[in-house]
């Protein structure tokens, strides 16, 4: 796994613990959806993903992390755009 | 009142090509900053080349037309090219990003099976979904394209419908589950006549221009920003809500550009915008006259903190103002006057726990602010009623009852429903509230109606979603609405007991993903509790009341835990 990848999951996994105020952040992995977590709808998903820009220091592009069905796949999304922005 | 005296709204929009051709109608406005300009000349060739399509297939004079379309011109265009060709068109809201497609058009057959629309209008990617549902109801699908505005040659100009004035020019659907919804029928005449008394109002003149992010099958969006622009002829500068709810400040880059003067937002809104608009921004919105909360419980803290907020791009306490509307009155019941701030009560909590009201002189005694919705529109009249339909004595809060020039007729094919609001030219709107100083404060609600996000949801039909969810004890659930101070927004929970052999957190999950496939709802959260935990009435049923208690209780014994 790249550094980078490792540094996206620790932002991404900060960032909804903050923003869920969810205590216990190691309940927090790949498969963990909006459906598992208390107020997370689409409103408070836009507090995440400007919680994860100031983490990562970059814009996401809206297109595609609204799609994501969990925490993995928002990983690999945000992932993927850098790679795409670094080719 | 200042109507356009015997037009039509296919009759204006044809009339602001002859006179205002060149003016811009709409501007969309992306977050990218990129925008896209549609003239009136432009939005009747447009709107034109639609009616000469629905004309091609088959459209006839009064024929529904459901349009679910994404945010993009055609929105527009395929709206009043059904209005054009004399068809009543409808919007309804299009399917999220997380909502599955075939659940979605599944979800409208009984409703189709119900209204029969001739013809649904929508884009692309709901083809395949959308025809296997539409197959069993029979009806046909249009799909937006480029190319439907290519005049086709060989075809006529489209034979203009001369609609009248009491003919039904539109629909407009209410939220909550998809198979309950109500289609609110307004005639031409309502539309211009409820345009112009608000109008009058707000002082609404050529200069002004609407800012919205507003989806427009949403009264606010529909008739507050669109409708209103294609009557009086003006400049809207239009969001797309999805890129707005995730990047809430462009409304400001909009309205900084386009010095816009409106601006309707139901009361998250206000909250979400401020909390985050980048700190380290500025606008200059003094072009603004008023930002118009409305469509949600309007709250005066949420009001304060976007003036605090926004002090410095030129906002102050007389430029936030309040409405109350309602789609069963076209839009717009009562308004703040736009000369000085929206009045305040200040009352004794326990009281108006008790529906009294009661002024609150004690300052150690509970209190709860109260905003004005102002005062009701030129021609409406608004009643206050206890539950017997009698007249309540004064100081007391009571059901509101509105009377106009402008009230719908009634609910599309729906003969019951419409019997159970509207008597003797009064419609009960289920709202509770109270007069004063000839101003409307409106309370809550009859009902079980919660408004969440400026969008209305029955806690019944959720509590009938979460039953249908394998794994919970037949009729052990309810939902409840709590204020979530973090979002300044309703929050729904719903409380379940459990089969004994259901797994929890697969359970909680699915309640969410049912709950939100069927009404487009976010649940805030789902909590199991023991069996028989949950609280009755006395006539047995689920306390919806007894167990928001419960709830509450308990959410505070957690956080101070």
């Amino acid at each position: 796994m790249s550094a980078f990848r490792v540094h996206v999951g620790d932002v991404v996994t900060v960032a909804v613990a903050k923003t869920f105020r969810v205590v216990d952040s190691t309940s927090i992995g790949r498969e963990t959806s909006a459906a598992d977590i208390d107020g997370w709808d689409s409103l408070s998903h836009t507090m995440l993903l400007m919680e994860i820009e100031q983490g990562l220091g970059f814009e996401l592009p809206l297109d595609t992390v609204y799609g994501a069905k969990n925490i993995g796949e928002l990983i690999d999304v945000i992932c993927s755009i850098r790679e795409e922005a670094t080719e | 009142m200042n109507r356009q005296d015997a037009a039509t709204i296919p009759a204006l929009v044809r009339k602001w090509a002859r006179e205002r051709g060149s003016n811009p109608f709409c501007t969309f406005y992306a977050a990218s900053g990129e925008t896209e300009e549609v003239s009136f000349a432009q939005l009747y060739g447009r709107s034109a080349a639609y009616a000469r399509q629905y004309k091609a297939l088959g459209i006839a004079r009064g024929d529904l037309i459901i349009i679910i379309l994404a945010h993009s011109p055609h929105l527009f265009y395929s709206y009043l090219g059904a209005m054009l060709a004399g068809a009543v068109p409808s919007f309804m809201a299009f399917p999220t990003v997380k909502q599955p497609l075939d659940v979605y058009w599944e979800d409208h057959v009984a409703l189709f099976e119900r209204i029969r629309p001739q013809l649904v209008v929508t884009y692309e990617a709901n083809v395949e979904a959308a025809l296997a549902a539409l197959e069993r109801v029979a009806v046909p699908l249009l799909v937006a394209r480029e190319s439907i505005l290519d005049a086709p040659p060989g075809l006529p100009e489209p034979d203009v419908v001369e609609a009248q004035l009491d003919d039904v020019a539109c629909l407009q659907h209410s939220s909550g589950t998809t198979g309950a919804k109500k289609g609110v029928m307004l005639t031409h005449r309502a539309i211009l006549d409820e345009v112009a008394a608000y109008a009058e109002v707000l002082e609404f003149g050529d200069g002004d221009r609407i800012a919205s992010w507003l989806p427009l099958y949403h009264d606010m969006g529909f008739i507050a920003c669109f409708m209103s622009s294609v009557v009086r002829g003006t400049h809207l500068i239009e969001l797309d809500p999805f890129e707005w709810v995730a990047r809430p400040a462009i409304l400001l880059d909009a309205i900084e550009t386009f010095k816009a003067t409106l601006c309707w937002l139901p009361n998250f809104a206000f909250s979400h915008i401020a909390n985050l608009a980048p700190r380290n921004r500025t606008w200059d919105l003094s072009s603004v006259r008023a930002f118009i909360n409305c469509s949600e419980p309007c709250k005066a803290d949420t009001m304060d903190r976007f003036v605090d907020r926004f002090a410095d791009a030129g906002i102050t306490s007389d430029r936030v103002h309040v409405c109350y509307a309602m789609a069963e009155n076209v839009f717009g019941v009562s308004q703040t006057e736009l000369s000085r701030p929206p009045a305040r009560m200040r009352l004794e909590r326990d009281a108006f726990d008790r529906g009294v009201v009661a002024m609150a002189h004690d300052p150690s005694v509970g209190v709860i602010d109260i905003v004005s919705c102002g005062r009701p529109l030129p021609g409406v009249e608004v009643a206050v009623r206890s539950p017997d339909g009698s007249e309540p004595a004064a100081a007391a809060i009571g059901e509101l009852a509105v009377r106009s020039p402008f009230l719908f007729p009634g609910y599309y094919r729906m003969p019951e429903k419409t019997a159970q609001v509207l008597r003797d030219g009064w419609y009960s709107t289920g709202d509770l509230g109270f007069l004063a100083g000839g101003e409307v404060y409106v309370t809550g609600r009859v009902d079980d109606m919660m408004i969440v996000h400026g969008r209305n949801y029955y806690a019944h039909e959720i509590e009938a979603t979460v039953n249908t969810v394998s794994g919970v004890a037949p009729g052990r659930c309810v939902a409840i609405g709590v204020d979530d101070a973090r979002s300044d927004a309703l929050a729904v929970v719903v409380l379940l007991e459990r089969e004994p052999d259901a797994d929890e957190r697969m359970l909680k999950r699915n309640v969410k993903e049912q709950v939100f496939e069927r009404t487009g709802l976010g649940l805030h959260s789902v909590h199991i509790v023991a069996a028989g935990q949950l609280l009755k009435t006395t006539s047995g049923k689920i306390s919806r009341k007894k167990n928001k208690e419960l709830y509450l209780q308990f959410a505070a014994t957690s956080v101070s835990a």
